[in-house]
């Protein structure tokens, strides 16, 4: 007996319930008070029983023929020719012909069985065999497992003698196949399609890497590549940079199906997002090309900015820019400061000083070219046996590495320094004079700044601030009289009354040079900015922003941005959601949580599309989020960009990959294992499409003896329950009433 | 080591007779008086030199051996490649041109008048905002006279900061010289004390009277004897002088990672 799921203790507090409003009712009864309580309770217990709705199941047997389940593998891998097409065993196994083994083995069962078609790829549909015969096998994955479900679950209530599985066996699905076919208590008979002698192809199985890299440290690149049919050959890996080969690996096959990995360390040299393909060039024969390649996308991000600061000797501008350059996070600062001229007497022995030999060849001939920023203050270069060849090489640095290069003022900078004449005099801003020649202007002096809206000396937004904080800057304290600007150069600040021939003396000047920046500052006293502004109460923030945003302008610092657009991944499926994180900082680099975001996304296509604004992320300070999802192949580039109040803060920009998975072209051989791992695992038999024998394809009835069929049959719902009822309600109505209770 | 090497330059040339020695007398006396009052207006124009500045402060004797200053030049000039400014800058807390020189020297002997308010907040910024001041405590004693009132003083300069032995590792004892003890006229504590913020010695406190290891008479000898080591004394105390003028131009430039393995092995060399 099967009733309602009403807990126990319910039917309790009811029953209870009842008795007391029997015992209550007819309490002060005198006369029939025991026939009206029975009568009253019946009524109770009756209700009662209703609400239960007391079924029971009767057990029948079933009349149905026993089916037999025939599974058919439509999906993409059954179109491989190895060397035939692999779908046309399919069709000639259902053909019309009376020798088909469909045919064959609905003529053995003598009508007995119930033979039920099945097509399975991704999904699993029942069919009819001129359907299937007409099917053109393109299904984007193999669910074996799935099927297996599928069919089982399609089947229930029915007797499943059995079940004929005809496919390659290239499963790619999640559920085991082997595990569902343990479970069906029915034999799976397992036929195999392709030949795996004749199977030839080469395909990128998997690939494993970071989306980010730091520009100069080394990645690895993992990848798996199977090779079927190349059994003695070796057979090339590239990696690829848009269409440029950066690396080539060769692998050694050894035998007919193997899977080899390799590891690919590539070390990114440029900051930016970039496209990698993995490759493996097509051999003659193979059966799909398509999975010869798999690309990524890398976005590689500037670890920390590479600082060498070269000084020629000890200074208090040397001292305060090391203070804040080596207490930035962002920045790892390397320096050489000459303690000691050739011409100093040592008044101990030399080990007894902490001094170091200064490394000029390695600096200038290896080490230079993996900094960003290269400075020289005061530094008298042919002191060190620093040659012509070092020289060029600093500006090699600059113009082909995109490296860039600060020259300080001093008595051993620019013309006085003996740098006219050499390749560094090429790459400096300005034109100066011989060792001679050019003099220091003695004396302090407010620096003059003329670009105002230069990111170097933007030390505000607001135009008319930052103005005043220039006119209000500190002195400088004497600076080397340069000539004149270079064409192209920008003239930042000159000397406010100090002129030679050409004009004001620049002071500081900046341009780009080859791929990089340089900067000349003709003071190395800029320091005072920081302490003297720190005397006024102001602290030393325009000094470090000054120098923060100067040595960010030369290195071309993406992080000098105020906004960062990033997602969770670079690559995703079609159809899946692309999530967005933005990050607003104002100018001063404090988590902006008043800023509007706004989105857009150009598409494979090269449509551009709104998304409108971002949302911002509750408790997780300056940051913003936003979704979309990528309907067609390619590549998405996204940009975000942040606004407060009318000012704009900044933009950063994204690319996302979206992909159509491909895992049907992935390991398309003829899987036999597993094939007969599943007919194994359900008592069933393999066979090779080829070696089939129908005779050992048998069936027999339920397993399990007798196939009974629950049946519910409801007790409460019935007539005689009601009838019941109004007969004692009607009865303890008639008593109350001859009582004279009514 | 010869004592003409350490005097400047125009002193090498003097010649030992009494009249050329008043004649000398005089002329040093007239470039003292100028120097002085060029120092009185703390001149700001020092372009990129080093400059030393002597802290005058109220009550006490801030002026105490004014020849050291020149014997710490001339060994600077010889020794190092810092160019320094020639004149002693001699400043008050309250003068304009405080903020133009990083470094403050202080000495003296005797106590000395409690810094009022606003020579204590200009102080505290100025070595809050990148100076470095040097007391050295020229009396020769503990907790009473000059120590006393220094030891307050920095109580009151930096409450939440506690004066603490300078580690023998610290970059002010490998900044030029390799140093494994410290020097002076007296030794009073084995020891450099200091007060660092932010990774920077701000305030550095010597008991053993430094300054007054270089000072000479006019005849070029030693004023002082050092006390109980000698001359090895005094060569520490010269070394450490140039250490902590090394250090307020380079910082903890000597922990940097180049430097570390030459250190160790020299270091290792030495002891």
């Amino acid at each position: 007996m099967v009733l309602q799921p009403i807990k126990w203790w319910i039917i309790i507090v009811a029953m209870s319930c009842m008795a007391w409003i029997i015992v209550y009712s007819f309490r002060k009864l005198d006369r029939n008070r025991n026939v009206l309580t029975i009568l009253r309770a019946i009524v109770y217990i009756l209700f009662l029983f209703v609400l239960l709705q007391p079924s029971k199941i009767i057990y029948e047997k079933s009349k149905d023929k026993p089916a037999i389940a025939f599974l058919a593998d439509t999906s993409a891998s059954m179109k491989i020719s190895d060397p035939a097409l692999r779908f046309k065993y399919v069709t000639e196994i259902f053909g019309k012909e009376k020798t088909s083994l469909f045919n064959k083995i609905l003529d053995r069962l003598k009508g007995e069985y119930n033979p039920i078609v099945f097509t399975f790829s991704d999904n699993c549909q029942r069919t009819g065999v001129e359907t299937l015969l007409k099917a053109n096998p393109e299904g984007n994955s193999t669910d074996i497992g799935m099927a297996l479900a599928d069919v089982e679950k399609e089947l229930k209530g029915q007797l499943l003698s059995g079940i004929v599985l005809i496919s390659d066996g290239a499963n790619n699905g999640n559920l085991s196949p082997v595990e569902i076919a343990g479970r069906l208590k029915a034999p799976v008979y397992t036929i195999g399609v392709g030949d795996p002698g004749k199977y030839t192809d080469l395909q990128i199985t998997s690939l494993k890497t970071s989306d980010f890299a730091f520009k100069n440290t080394p990645i690895n690149i993992d990848v798996e590549i199977s090779a079927y049919g190349f059994s003695g050959k070796t057979v090339p890996v590239l990696l690829k940079s848009e269409d440029t080969i950066i690396q080539t690996k060769q692998v050694q096959i050894g035998s007919p199906a193997e899977s080899k990995k390799v590891t690919f360390i590539f070390t990114p040299k440029r900051v930016g997002t970039f496209k990698y393909t993995l490759l493996i060039p097509p051999y003659a024969n193979e059966v799909s090309l398509k999975n010869n390649a798999k690309s990524f996308t890398l976005q590689v991000v500037r670890d920390k900015i590479r600082v060498m600061y070269i000084c020629g000797q000890p200074s208090w501008e040397y001292s305060f820019l090391r203070n804040i350059l080596k207490n930035d996070p962002t920045l790892d600062f390397i320096s050489f400061n000459i303690l000691r001229n050739a011409e100093n007497i040592s008044l101990v022995p030399e080990n007894q000083l902490s001094l170091i030999p200064f490394p000029t060849t390695e600096i200038f001939t290896t080490d230079i070219f993996n900094f960003d920023l290269l400075v020289f203050e005061n530094f008298c270069y042919s002191r060190f046996n620093i040659s012509y060849q070092h020289l060029l090489n600093i500006k090699k640095f600059v113009a082909e590495y995109g490296g860039a290069f600060l020259m300080l003022g001093g008595d051993n900078s620019f013309g006085k320094g003996g740098y006219k004449g050499t390749p560094v005099e090429d790459i400096l801003p300005v034109e100066m004079s011989g060792p001679g020649e050019e003099k220091i202007s003695i004396g302090t002096f407010r620096l003059r700044v003329n670009q105002l809206n230069h990111p170097i000396v933007q030390l505000s937004n607001d135009p008319k601030e930052n103005k005043n904080i220039w006119d209000a800057m500190p002195e400088l304290d004497s600076c080397n009289e340069l000539s004149k600007p270079k064409p192209g150069a920008v003239v930042l600040g000159v000397h406010p009354f100090a002129r030679n021939a050409y004009g004001n003396i620049p002071v500081l000047s900046v341009w780009d040079y080859g791929k990089g920046r340089v900067m000349s500052m003709a003071s190395n006293t800029t320091w005072r900015w920081s302490f003297q502004l720190a005397a006024e109460g102001k602290g030393n923030y325009y000094y470090n922003r000054f120098w923060s945003q100067a040595i960010r302008w030369l290195i071309k610092a993406e992080d000098m941005k105020l906004v960062h657009l990033s997602s969770e991944k670079r690559a995703y499926i079609k159809g899946e959601e692309i999530k967005l994180n933005i990050k607003v900082f104002d100018k001063y680099y404090r988590e902006n949580n008043n800023a509007k975001v706004r989105i857009a996304v150009v598409n494979p296509s090269g449509k551009k599309i709104e998304l409108g604004l971002a949302s911002q992320i509750p408790n997780a300070g300056g940051q913003y989020e936003s979704e979309y999802e990528g309907e067609m192949e390619g590549t998405y580039k996204f940009t975000a960009v942040a606004y407060k109040d009318t000012e704009n803060l900044g933009k950063d920009e994204l690319a996302c990959e979206v992909a159509v998975p491909s895992i049907e072209l992935d390991n398309m051989g003829l899987n036999e294992p597993l094939l007969k791992a599943i007919s194994a695992a359900s008592g069933g038999k393999y066979f090779h499409v080829s070696k089939i024998n129908s005779e050992e394809i048998v069936f027999s009835g339920a397993s399990n003896g007798s196939l009974v069929v629950g049946r519910r049959v409801s007790v409460w719902n019935n007539v005689f329950v009601y009838l019941f009822l109004i007969f004692f309600l009607t009865a303890e109505w008639y008593i109350r009433r001859k009582s004279g209770m009514l | 080591m010869e004592k003409t090497l350490l005097r400047p330059p125009k002193e090498r040339l003097r010649k030992d007779t009494d009249g050329e020695k008043m004649n000398q007398k005089r002329i040093v006396l007239i470039a003292a008086i100028v120097m002085l009052f060029m120092c009185q207006f703390g001149f700001g124009q020092y372009r990129d030199h080093f400059v030393f500045s002597q802290l005058k402060y109220r009550g006490g004797s801030w002026n105490l051996y004014p020849s050291s200053f020149a014997e710490i030049i001339n060994m600077l000039i010889t020794t190092t490649s810092i160019k320094p400014e020639l004149r002693r800058n001699d400043i008050a807390l309250t003068d304009k041109a405080l903020f133009i020189t990083p470094f403050l020297w202080m000495t003296g002997d005797v106590p000395f008048d409690e810094f009022n308010a606003e020579e204590l907040r200009i102080l505290r910024q100025y070595l809050l905002c990148g100076g470095l001041i040097v007391i050295d405590d020229a009396s020769g004693n503990r907790n009473i006279g000059f120590d006393k009132s220094a030891r307050d003083l920095v109580k009151t300069l930096f409450p939440e900061n506690k004066l603490e032995k300078i580690p023998e590792d610290h970059a002010i004892f490998r900044s030029f010289y390799l140093l494994r003890e410290v020097g002076g006229r007296k030794i009073v504590n084995r020891y450099l004390e200091g007060i660092t913020i932010d990774k920077r010695l701000v305030l550095i406190y010597s008991q053993n009277n430094i300054y007054s290891a270089w000072a000479r008479d006019q005849l070029g000898n030693w004023l002082y004897e050092c006390v109980p080591g000698g001359e090895l004394q005094r060569m520490e105390a010269m070394k450490l002088t140039v250490n902590i003028i090394m250090y307020s131009l380079t910082g903890d430039y000597k922990k940097d990672l180049v430097h570390k393995q030459y250190i160790e092995d020299k270091l290792r060399l030495i002891y």
